[in-house]
């Protein structure tokens, strides 16, 4: 049996991911980083989900995680097919410059 | 009764129309006028005849305010001797005035005059005779100023009928001080209740008589009413409108207190007198009638005021008839003057005399009115004055004033002499006309005539030196119940006679033909000396009256300095005051209230720009503060509830 870590790290270490999640959504201009920090948020929350489900027998919190990963393997797939469209439209990725959706 | 009710619209109304189809100015509608007055003339007499209890009519015109006549005995036999004057005026007045092209609108004025004095006699209520005592005035004003394309005398008709308004506005006064004290407000009323009035509003009405019957100090109007024709000054300026005065006071006698009615007797005594010595010297030959007239009228005024208003009653019926007469007579002397030689003056008495055996019919008519004037027997002035004067002895006695009675019978001697002197002018002496036109008009003649034999004395009583027994006496007064304790006194009777007599003595040893002061006449001028003086000036009533005006116009241009200097800078301070305040409001509205106003507004503003400078388009920065917000309130929920 694996000598349990302590939850202390987990939390800390998803936190730390979160908040740079966070920071890169702030701070980046560039709506591919943008979604590299939502990607990074929501694993956070996958890494708490995992982590926590050791204490459940029904394992709720992983098969959660499991739909997360995939939400977000669907979301980006679409969201990397519109940001990839509106490159090849506009020319730009940073979401503050696009103001119209139409031409 | 039923006929009087029928009649009596027909009588208050038929000289108003027949006026106005006089006013159309043909032959015929003149004729048709002089039918309707005669027609008004046949149903007044059948009014006096069939009279027998008072007639009220009344109509409800304001809450309080009624419209009201009464035909009463008095007011029916007043309302006769308008019509008889005035249809008598009228038939006169064809030949009088034949040579204008006005004499349209003449009779019209005449037609509305009739109605208006009629209407005046007819009222009962207090309201409705202030209603007509002004028609009457207006009336009067427009036939004195009857030729207003000369400038003088349409200045006169104003100065009279100004006059006039003066004694109006106290009538009035009277009228609202009745109105305000509760009086009742018509003459039956007024008898039957027998309440007396106060001192104030009794001389407020005895101002307004005054001023209508020109008796001291409103007399100088009635000298200005001779610029109207001569006709006309016989009907409204002798006989009939001048009376309303003296009828005012006949029906409210009874309520006047003790000192009221010394104020009429004195009045009336002091004009009688007062216009008898201003009679004395004029030379125009209606001025010396119109002061005659004004004496006579302070003789019945007098005799309210001593309490013989009965004899005042008669001796305003014999005087409408020798005093129309009279200024027919003169009216016939100025027409026929003026037909010889319009280039003298007509008026003048210096460019007549010896018109006897010209115009007999006038000079015989002239003179039995003139002594009826003059107050001998056997002529019904003499009666009516002898009722007056036996008053006013009585009241002296009564009271110990003998003032009155001594003015009253000097005034009686003074009559005799003026009318003397004014027939021996006109109508004897040397005459320098030579042509024969003898008054070949029927028009003159028959008023004439009538009017003269008027003046007898079997007319008005069988006994010609008894006052006592006028045959209208018991119509009149019977239900008056007021028949006055008085008798004929011997020493009286003579007196007057022998007054009479002695002044026209004395006239006619000063002015007989061959006298020296007759020679002298057509060359005198105005008297110099001061008794001539003042009696040729009408005792200076005019300068009196000038005073006034002028002390009015300066108090009114007292006034106007007043308020140019003190009113007028007060104000003018107050408008700069205001501007000043304006300013200064102005200025703290616009720095201070509206500085408070945008300093708020720029508080706000700050605050805005303060919050709106957390929003931004960029996308990251709300998310930022998103996260903040979120943030935030964990910790708030977290550690602080």
């Amino acid at each position: 049996m694996m000598e349990a870590i302590s939850p202390t790290y987990f939390v800390f270490l998803s936190l730390f991911i979160f908040c740079a999640g966070i920071a890169i959504i702030i701070i980046k201009r560039s709506a591919i980083f943008v979604l590299i920090g939502i990607e990074l948020m929501l694993n956070a929350a996958n890494l708490n989900l995992v982590y926590f489900s050791q204490y459940d027998p029904g394992m709720n919190g992983l098969m959660t995680s499991v739909f997360v990963v995939v939400l977000a393997a669907a979301e980006v797939a679409i969201a990397l097919a519109i940001l990839l469209n509106i490159f090849k439209h506009y020319k730009i990725t940073d979401p503050d410059e696009l103001t119209s959706l139409k031409n | 009764m039923t006929l009087i009710k029928t009649i009596w619209p027909l009588i208050f109304i038929l000289p108003l129309f027949s006026g106005i189809i006089g006013g159309l100015n043909s032959k015929q509608s003149l004729k048709l006028s002089n039918f309707g007055i005669g027609a008004g003339l046949l149903f007044s007499i059948i009014l006096v005849w069939l009279l027998d209890e008072p007639l009220i009519l009344e109509w409800k015109w304001l809450e309080g305010v009624s419209f009201g006549f009464s035909i009463d005995r008095l007011n029916a036999m007043l309302v006769l001797l308008v019509y008889l004057i005035t249809l008598l005026v009228q038939v006169f007045s064809i030949t009088y005035m034949e040579h204008d092209p006005d004499q349209g609108r003449y009779t019209a004025k005449l037609g509305f005059f009739a109605f208006s004095m009629v209407g005046l006699l007819m009222s009962n209520q207090l309201v409705t005779l202030f209603l007509f005592w002004e028609l009457v005035g207006m009336s009067s004003y427009l036939l004195i100023g009857f030729w207003y394309q000369e400038a003088a005398r349409s200045k006169a008709a104003r100065q009279a009928f100004m006059i006039n308004r003066v004694a109006d506005a106290f009538l009035l006064l009277g009228v609202i001080q009745v109105f305000n004290n509760g009086y009742a407000t018509s003459f039956t009323e007024i008898l039957s209740s027998g309440n007396q009035w106060d001192g104030f509003t009794g001389l407020c009405f005895i101002i307004g008589a005054f001023g209508k019957s020109a008796q001291f100090p409103f007399y100088g109007w009635l000298t200005k009413a001779m610029a109207g024709p001569t006709p006309v000054s016989a009907l409204i300026h002798a006989a009939t409108m001048v009376t309303a005065g003296v009828y005012l006071l006949v029906r409210i006698s009874p309520v006047l207190i003790e000192w009221n009615l010394q104020v009429i007797a004195i009045g009336g005594a002091v004009t009688a007198f007062m216009a008898a010595v201003a009679a004395l010297t004029q030379f125009d030959i209606k001025k010396v009638l119109a002061y005659s007239t004004i004496s006579q009228l302070g003789y019945m005024i007098l005799g309210i005021g001593v309490g013989a208003y009965q004899a005042s009653v008669f001796h305003l019926w014999t005087h409408a008839f020798f005093k129309a007469g009279l200024f027919l007579a003169a009216g016939s002397v100025i027409h026929y003057m003026h037909e010889l030689d319009s280039s003298k003056d007509a008026q003048d008495m210096r460019n007549m005399g010896g018109l006897q055996k010209i115009l007999p019919v006038t000079f015989y008519a002239f003179l039995i009115c003139g002594l009826a004037l003059s107050g001998l027997p056997f002529l019904s002035g003499f009666l009516s004055k002898e009722g007056i004067l036996t008053g006013s002895w009585l009241w002296g006695q009564s009271t110990g004033n003998y003032l009155v009675p001594v003015l009253a019978f000097c005034t009686a001697g003074l009559t005799a002499f003026y009318i003397g002197r004014q027939i021996l002018l006109v109508f004897f002496g040397s005459s320098s006309f030579t042509q024969k036109i003898i008054e070949p008009m029927l028009t003159i003649r028959v008023p004439l005539i009538f009017l003269a034999v008027s003046s007898l004395w079997f007319w008005n009583s069988l006994n010609p030196i008894n006052p006592l027994g006028w045959f209208w006496n018991s119509y009149l007064f019977a239900d008056l119940g007021a028949t006055s304790a008085q008798h004929s006194i011997l020493g009286v009777l003579i007196g007057s006679i022998g007054l009479s007599l002695a002044g026209l003595g004395v006239a006619y040893w000063l002015y007989r033909p061959e006298a020296e002061l007759t020679q002298n006449f057509k060359n005198s001028k105005e008297p110099a000396q001061l008794v001539g003086k003042i009696s040729f000036h009408g005792w200076y009533i005019e300068k009196f009256y000038d005073q006034i005006v002028l002390l009015f116009s300066k108090i009114v241009a007292g006034a106007g300095w007043f308020d140019k200097k003190v009113i007028d800078r007060f104000v003018d301070g107050m408008g700069v005051t205001g501007v000043v305040m304006a300013k200064v409001i102005g200025w703290f509205d616009q720095n201070i209230v509206d500085g408070l106003v945008n300093f708020m507004a720029s508080i706000s503003q700050l605050i805005g720009r303060f919050v709106t400078s957390f929003q931004s388009p960029k996308i990251q920065i709300q998310i930022g503060w998103l996260l903040l917000t979120l943030l935030v309130l964990l910790l708030w929920f977290q550690f602080l509830t």
